[in-house]
C-alpha cells in the first residue's frame, strides 16, 4: 500500500467522548481527540489529570465507561453489525490489541524470559511467525534499540534504559500501526533518560504514530508534532509545542508549565 | 583516661598484631552438641532391643516393598489431581464470576476443616450414607446407577480423601502464587495480544512457580506422611503392610523402625528434587557469581 497525502492526514486513532469513573469518581468528562498517522502527540499534566487513564483507554486496557475509541478504523472493544456494537470476547480483544504497542513506565518486561525470548514470544504465538522469522525480528530491533550484544541476557542483568529500550523493542516486534508510550523515562535514573528518548525520537522520525505520556517537556518541545494539555480529566487546550509551550493561551497550561519548566 | 597512641607514629597502624575475638559461649554449645549426639549414636547401635538384625532383614521384604509402592503411588495420583484441581479452585476463587468464587471458598472452608482421618473414615463408609450412587438430572430421569460398595473400594475411598483434602490446601498456595506475580505482567501481556489463556500459562504461572514450589514440596511431603492414615481402613500401604508383619511376630519397634527409615529416605529424594526444581525455576536472578559455581557456561545455553 502507498501512503498518499491524504492518509497521511486522516486520523487513525479516535477518541469520541470518553468517560471513565473510578469507584464513583469520574476521572475523564468526555474527552475526544484525533490522532493522525505518522503524527507524535504528547499528553502532559499534572499527576492525577487522567492523561495515563486516557492512553490505556486506547488499547482497552482500562474500559471507558462511555464513548468509543477506535484504531485505522475498527471499534475497539466492539464488533459492529448492522446498527448495533456487539462486545468482544477477551480473545477477540487480544486481537485488537495485537495492533497496538505499549511501553510502561516500569518496563514490565517478562522477567522469567531473555531479551529475545520477550521479544519473540508474542510474534510466534499471537502472529504465528516461524521461530527463523520471530528471532531475525529480535536481532534486528535489538541491534535498532542499541542493544544487540544482550539478546541474550535476563532482564535483572539490565539496566533500566536498557530494560526499556528491549521494551520498545518487543511493542515494535509486533509491527504495531500506533505506539503508546505512558511516562517511559519515568522510572529512570537520570543518566539514562536520554537513550530512551532519542530511541523514541528515531521512531518518531521515521514516521511511526506515537502517543506519548509524558513529564519530559524538553523532549515534548524537540518530537511532538502537537502537544495535548490535560487537567483535572478534560483536554485544556492543545497545539504545536512552539506556541502551546512557549505562548499557552489557558492560566492552567501557564501555572503548569511554570512548575515544571525550572 | 585510656593512653592515647600515636599511629603515625613509626612503625604505625599496619603493623599492629591482631587477635580474633574469643567465643568461649560457642566452645561450650559445639561440645553439649557433640556430646548429645554421641550419646544418641551409641544408645542407637548398642541397646539390643533396637535389634538392627531384624530391621534389616525386613528392610527389603516383598510386602514392604509393595506397601511402598502403594504408599507411593497413592502420594503420585493425589499430587497430580491436586494440582489439576487446585489450579481450577484459585482461578474460580480469584475470577469474575461472585458465584464461582464463593463456591470456591465454600469448597476451600469444608474440605480445609474436616480433618484427613475423618475424611477417609467417610469415604470409606459412603455407602452407609448413599446406598446406590446414579448419574442423572436432578429430580428427573437416572442414567447409570451403581452400588456404592464396589465402586469406592478402600483405594479409591482413600484417594478420593486425600485428594479432596489436598486440593484444599493447594488451590489456596497457587493463588498465593498468582497474586504475587504484579499486575503490570498481565497487562504487558495483554497489550502484546496475548489470549487470557496464552497469558496464564506462558506469563503468569511460570512465575507463580517459583513462589509456589516451596511451599509444593513441604506439602508433597506432608502428603507422603497422610498416606500412613489409610491404614485405618486397611488399605496395605508402608504403614500397614509394617502393622501386618509385626501383629504375627510381636517385633514392634524393629518393623516401625523400617517404616520410618524408608519415609525418611523418600522425603530426602522429595527434597533433592524439590531444590534442583527451585534452581532452575530461578536461573534467571541468581547472582553471577553463584551461576558461575553451579552453572558454568551455561549462561548463553537456552
Amino acid at each position: 500500500m502507498s501512503v498518499t497525502s491524504e492518509e497521511n492526514t486522516q486520523a487513525i486513532v479516535s477518541l469520541h467522548g470518553i468517560r471513565k469513573s473510578f469507584r464513583g469518581t469520574e476521572v475523564l468528562h468526555g474527552i475526544s481527540l484525533e490522532i493522525h498517522r505518522g503524527e507524535t502527540v504528547c499528553l502532559i499534566g499534572p499527576s492525577g489529570s487522567g492523561k495515563s487513564t486516557l492512553l490505556r483507554c486506547i488499547n482497552h486496557l482500562e474500559v471507558p465507561d462511555d464513548g468509543l475509541v477506535t484504531v485505522d478504523g475498527s471499534v475497539i472493544g466492539y464488533r459492529l453489525s448492522g446498527d448495533t456494537l456487539f462486545e468482544l470476547g477477551k480473545r477477540e480483544l487480544a486481537a485488537q490489541r495485537a495492533s497496538m504497542g505499549m511501553v510502561f513506565q516500569n518496563f514490565n518486561l517478562f522477567p522469567h524470559l531473555t531479551a529475545r525470548e520477550n521479544i519473540v514470544h508474542a510474534p510466534r504465538h499471537v502472529l504465528g511467525l516461524s521461530p527463523a522469522e520471530a528471532d531475525a525480528r529480535a536481532e534486528q530491533l535489538m541491534a535498532r534499540v542499541g542493544l544487540a550484544h544482550k539478546l541474550d541476557a535476563y532482564p535483572d542483568k539490565l539496566s533500566g534504559g536498557q530494560q526499556q529500550r528491549v521494551a520498545i523493542a518487543r511493542a515494535l516486534a509486533m509491527r504495531p500501526k500506533v505506539m503508546l508510550f505512558d511516562e517511559p523515562t519515568s522510572a529512570l535514573d537520570p543518566e539514562m533518560v536520554q537513550e530512551v528518548l532519542s530511541v523514541i525520537k528515531d521512531l518518531a522520525r521515521e514516521g511511526m504514530t506515537l502517543v506519548v505520556v509524558t513529564h519530559e517537556m524538553r523532549f515534548a518541545a524537540d518530537v511532538a508534532d502537537r502537544v495535548v494539555f490535560m487537567d483535572d480529566g478534560r483536554v485544556v487546550e492543545e497545539g504545536p509545542p512552539e506556541r502551546l509551550l512557549k505562548a499557552p493561551a489557558h492560566d492552567r497550561t501557564r501555572t503548569f508549565l511554570s512548575k515544571v519548566s525550572t | 583516661m585510656t593512653k592515647v597512641l600515636n599511629l603515625d607514629a613509626p612503625p604505625g597502624i599496619t603493623a599492629l598484631k591482631r587477635a580474633k575475638r574469643r567465643r568461649p559461649g560457642l566452645l561450650v554449645a559445639n561440645a553439649v552438641i557433640l556430646l548429645l549426639a554421641a550419646m544418641a549414636v551409641s544408645t542407637i547401635l548398642t541397646n539390643p532391643r533396637f535389634e538392627w538384625g531384624t530391621v534389616g532383614k525386613y528392610f527389603f521384604e516383598i510386602r514392604i516393598i509393595k506397601g511402598i509402592g502403594v504408599s507411593l503411588g497413592m502420594t503420585a495420583v493425589t499430587m497430580l489431581l491436586s494440582l489439576a484441581l487446585g489450579t481450577v479452585v484459585a482461578l474460580m476463587r480469584m475470577g469474575s464470576s461472585r458465584l464461582m468464587a464463593t463456591v470456591a471458598a465454600a469448597f476451600i472452608w469444608v474440605f480445609r476443616s474436616i480433618p484427613m482421618l475423618v475424611q477417609l473414615l467417610f469415604w470409606y463408609n459412603l455407602a452407609a450414607l448413599f446406598p446406590t450412587l446414579s448419574l442423572g438430572i436432578p429430580w428427573g430421569p437416572r442414567f447409570v446407577t451403581f452400588d456404592s460398595n464396589s465402586l469406592l473400594g478402600p483405594l479409591t475411598a482413600a484417594v478420593i480423601g486425600l485428594t479432596l483434602h489436598e486440593t484444599a490446601y493447594i488451590a489456596e498456595l497457587i493463588r498465593s502464587g498468582l497474586l504475587a506475580v504484579p499486575d503490570g505482567q498481565r497487562q504487558a501481556a495483554a497489550t502484546l495480544g496475548l489470549t487470557p489463556g496464552q497469558t496464564f500459562f506462558r506469563i503468569t504461572l511460570p512465575q507463580a512457580l517459583r513462589v509456589i514450589v516451596p511451599p509444593l514440596g513441604n506439602e508433597l511431603i506432608s502428603l507422603l506422611k497422610a498416606t500412613s492414615l489409610v491404614s485405618v481402613i486397611s488399605l496395605a500401604d508402608l504403614l500397614y503392610s509394617v502393622q501386618l508383619i509385626y501383629a504375627k511376630n510381636f517385633q514392634t519397634v524393629p518393623l516401625l523402625i523400617v517404616a520410618a527409615i524408608w519415609y525418611m529416605i523418600i522425603t530426602g529424594l522429595i527434597t533433592l528434587l524439590q531444590q534442583r526444581l527451585e534452581r532452575r525455576l530461578s536461573r534467571h536472578t541468581l547472582i553471577p557469581a553463584d551461576r558461575a559455581g553451579k552453572a558454568k557456561g551455561s549462561e548463553h545455553s537456552l
